[in-house]
């Protein structure tokens, strides 16, 4: 759906772009992205399947279904998402570092660049806007 | 008599009150009794205060987050799903409904305030994570007023005066219902508990993982029956169980071959039963067995899968039952809750249950002695040359009243709004056989006629679904809510080492929903994405449906003769789509489980919500309508910020008819709205 936006408050737009672009450069490391994919395939991978492709009942975590739900989006939230809802049979059974390696492999998998520094807390994900890649 | 106040009461009062027990109270006027309106689940509700002259003056009056800031405020973190489920009953001027993690939650109907909401066993987010479910059951006699839930594993009993736990039922006030499942599966009872008298019946998934992930699909063909059972009101104690999948010695056990009956599954009642209070029955839709798209490792009718089984409640001893489907091979579950109404046909009056399940028909018997009230013929269907299945020779096909969506696939059923679209659409369903109802899945072949297996129509996901139906008891007309979308069942050899069945459907033969990850293109207000399927697996032309429209439709059906009244779409659908923006198409009907709501002269039906089916087919924002049940007119419709995930329900406080349903989708989470006549 397209956003209507006025002149203003598209200027604002586009300056709350450019900050999220800024913060979301290096958000998580390799090895922690790493991390995640191997937790995401021992948790996750039987429903949303190893590729991210989705399932007869579980929705696709890559490409466009993804960013229909998470663009302009917090992470914390997609962190919250997963932590309280995931998986189906034991919500809220997983580990808080977990839950953030897991968010980092899905943002390197749709398309969001690693860095250097890994995300040490959820905490760190709260001011963090998701914004899809162009 | 003694006060006994809320289920705090000792057992020696409860005893008391078993001995004394008589029939059910006749619902108070104007209540919503169970979230599918009454045991009947007609969806019905004779208030007229909302009627066809006023109706465009709704608005919304009051809403909902899908959980309690009580809730949320101490548990941050939690972030309930946008599928939000829970339609509310409303007793005695009080809304009880599961939140979005499956919490219940008392309100106010006229206000929206909240009145309480269940605690979590324990303070921590583990315990206070869940997902919604459809609803609860409202049970009283005398003073004693309880709410009864499923959440996550267990069945909950509470007080309705406080929402805190029975502590004479289960341990703590509640039971616990996995199934013990060697893989170690959830148990998932969406659907929710139903009371019949004094008896909870509860049916619900958690029968097993399939091998690969919940759901039909799978290379394992090891699960557990998911078995119906009935537990005391008062103390939770399992008083019987019903064995979906007959045990040795047991009528049907012969229906499984090879051995099958000692290890197969699932089979699950997961949408909603009904019960006939009077008759002491309860009505029982189950589903498919395991695995569901191939059978040669159990041949046979299979029984009581894809059933209507008829239960005494008490006693849980099969009453009747119907099988719609034999020897499943496409995943059509019985997923509609059997519908109770009279009907009057030839002039004389029937106690009927109008049962349905994925394929488009409708069932429809004498509820005390299962007759069918039409003949209902074995026709001969197309066999399977798939080896080692044994495709069942005949299936049942109800003479009246006609298939309420389209049945079978046929070149002639292809877009054709253009020349392009129809040749697109043409080299799809080239790729695949093609045939009537029942044509069943066939192997994935290579070569110069190569084939991806069966393409089918209605898909897995089913033309009638949970959400269909809806009937009117003053007039006979029954309303069924569908939708049309085509799905491949295409074989090949299960090679995993961890299989133990010979052919699936491997993920890849499915169009694939992550394959939609490539740049971004700007859409036009109004259009869909341009996907090549949709988010249920579905076939997509240029991001618009394989077949012709309708995609999401009502139909209006007589059921005192057995007719067709009218058809209509319900929603725009994709007309405004570039390639169709220019042709001034009527409305080609939006895909979705929306659910029908029966007033005494409208029909109330939203648009179902894109946390299941993405943008496919929905053109703008959600809308809600009111039609003209007489004649499907839409007489007026609004915006929704989302659109529904569960029932709309109606009923009447402080002298004001007010209509709640639940919304959710994508960016938005979920909640609750009110809509109401200005004062």
């Amino acid at each position: 759906m397209i956003r209507r936006i006025a002149p203003v408050a598209a200027l604002l737009f586009v300056g709350v772009i450019a900050c999220a672009f800024a913060e979301q450069a290096g958000l998580y490391s390799e090895p922690q992205a790493k991390n995640g994919q191997s937790i995401y395939h021992q948790m996750c991978g039987n429903c949303h399947r190893d590729d991210l492709a989705g399932g007869e009942h579980a929705p696709a975590l890559k490409g466009d279904p993804f960013w229909q739900e998470w663009d302009q989006q917090k992470a914390r939230l997609l962190y919250r998402r997963i932590i309280s809802t995931m998986p189906l049979e034991d919500p809220g059974s997983l580990a808080e570092k977990d839950v953030i390696d897991i968010v980092a492999y899905l943002l390197k998998e749709n398309g969001l660049p690693s860095g250097s520094k890994a995300i040490e807390s959820a905490n760190q994900l709260n001011n963090i806007t998701l914004e899809r890649p162009k | 008599m003694m006060n006994v106040r809320g289920c705090s009461g000792v057992a020696a009062l409860l005893g008391s009150m078993i001995a004394t027990a008589g029939a059910q109270p006749k619902p108070a006027s104007g209540e919503w009794q169970s979230y599918g309106g009454d045991k009947g689940f007609t969806r019905y509700s004779p208030l007229a205060q909302i009627n066809r002259d006023n109706v465009k003056n709704l608005r919304v009056v009051w809403h909902r987050p899908a959980v309690d800031p009580l809730i949320m405020d101490k548990f941050p973190d939690l972030s309930p799903s946008n599928y939000f489920r829970g339609t509310p009953v409303f007793i005695n001027g009080v809304l009880y409904a599961p939140n979005g993690v499956g919490l219940v939650e008392a309100f106010d109907a006229a206000t929206g305030q909240t009145l309480w909401v269940q605690q979590p066993v324990e303070p921590t987010l583990k315990e206070a994570a869940g997902q919604s479910t459809r609803g609860v059951a409202y049970w009283r006699k005398d003073t004693d007023e309880r709410l009864v839930s499923i959440r996550r594993d267990y069945l909950y009993a509470l007080d309705a005066k406080t929402g805190k736990p029975c502590r004479d039922f289960g341990e703590n006030g509640r039971v616990w219902l996995n199934r013990h499942t060697p893989d170690e599966a959830g148990y998932f009872g969406y659907p929710g508990p139903f009371v019949v008298n004094d008896v909870i019946v509860v049916g619900g998934n958690g029968g097993g993982k399939s091998g690969e992930g919940y759901g039909d699909d799978g290379f394992e063909g090891r699960a557990k029956p998911e078995d119906i059972r009935g537990y005391d009101i008062h103390t939770g104690r399992l008083l019987w169980t019903f064995h979906v999948l007959p045990h040795k010695g047991e009528p049907g056990y012969e229906t499984w071959g090879k051995g099958s009956a000692d290890y197969v599954g699932n089979m699950a009642a997961w949408a909603s039963m009904t019960a006939d209070e009077q008759l002491g029955y309860v009505y029982v839709p189950l589903s498919a067995p395991t695995v569901s798209y191939y059978g040669g490792h159990r041949p046979g009718e299979n029984l009581y899968s894809d059933s209507l089984v008829v239960l005494n409640a008490k006693t849980g001893k099969l009453v009747w039952y119907f099988q719609m489907v034999h020897h499943d091979l496409w995943d059509y579950d019985s997923a509609t809750p059997p519908i109770l109404g009279e009907i009057n046909v030839d002039g004389k009056w029937i106690k009927a249950v109008i049962a349905s399940n994925k394929t488009g028909f409708l069932y429809v018997f004498d509820r005390a002695t299962g007759k069918p009230v039409w003949p209902i013929e074995e026709r001969p269907v197309p066999q399977s040359d798939t080896p080692g299945e044994e495709t069942w020779p005949t299936q049942p096909f109800p003479t009246k009243p006609p298939a309420f969506d389209r049945q079978g696939f046929t070149e002639d059923d292809l877009i054709d709004f253009t020349p392009e679209l129809h040749r697109k659409a043409l080299e799809i369903a080239g790729h695949y056989r093609l045939g009537p109802l029942f044509t069943p899945p066939s192997l994935m072949t290579t070569g110069a006629d190569a084939k991806k297996g069966t393409l089918a129509l209605p898909s897995a996901w089913g033309s009638g679904n949970w959400n269909t139906g809806a009937f009117d008891p003053e007039t006979g007309m029954y309303y069924a809510v569908s939708m049309t979308q085509a799905t491949a069942y295409g074989l090949a050899k299960a090679t995993d080492p961890k299989a133990t069945v010979a052919y699936w459907i491997p993920f890849e033969s499915a169009p694939r929903q992550a394959e939609s990850n490539r740049p971004r293109r700007t859409l036009l207000p109004g259009e869909v994405e341009d996907y090549d399927y949709d988010e249920s697996g579905g076939f997509r032309v240029n991001g618009l449906p394989l077949m012709k429209p309708p995609y999401g439709r009502i139909t209006a059906l007589d059921l005192n003769q057995g007719t067709k009244v009218w058809m209509v779409p319900n929603g725009d659908g994709p007309r405004n789509h570039p390639l169709l923006k220019d042709l001034n198409l009527p409305p080609l009907g939006n895909i979705g489980r929306p659910v029908a709501l029966l007033t005494k002269t409208l029909l109330f039906l939203g648009d179902a919500s894109n946390a299941l089916y993405g943008h496919a087919g929905i053109a703008g924002p959600a809308k809600f309508r009111a039609y003209d049940k007489a004649t499907g007119e839409v007489i007026w419709q609004t915006d929704l910020l989302v659109g529904t995930t569960g029932g709309p329900m109606t009923y009447m406080a402080g002298g004001k008819q007010f209509i709640v349903v639940p919304i959710g989708g994508k960016g938005y989470g979920g909640g609750w709205i009110a809509l109401g006549l200005p004062e």
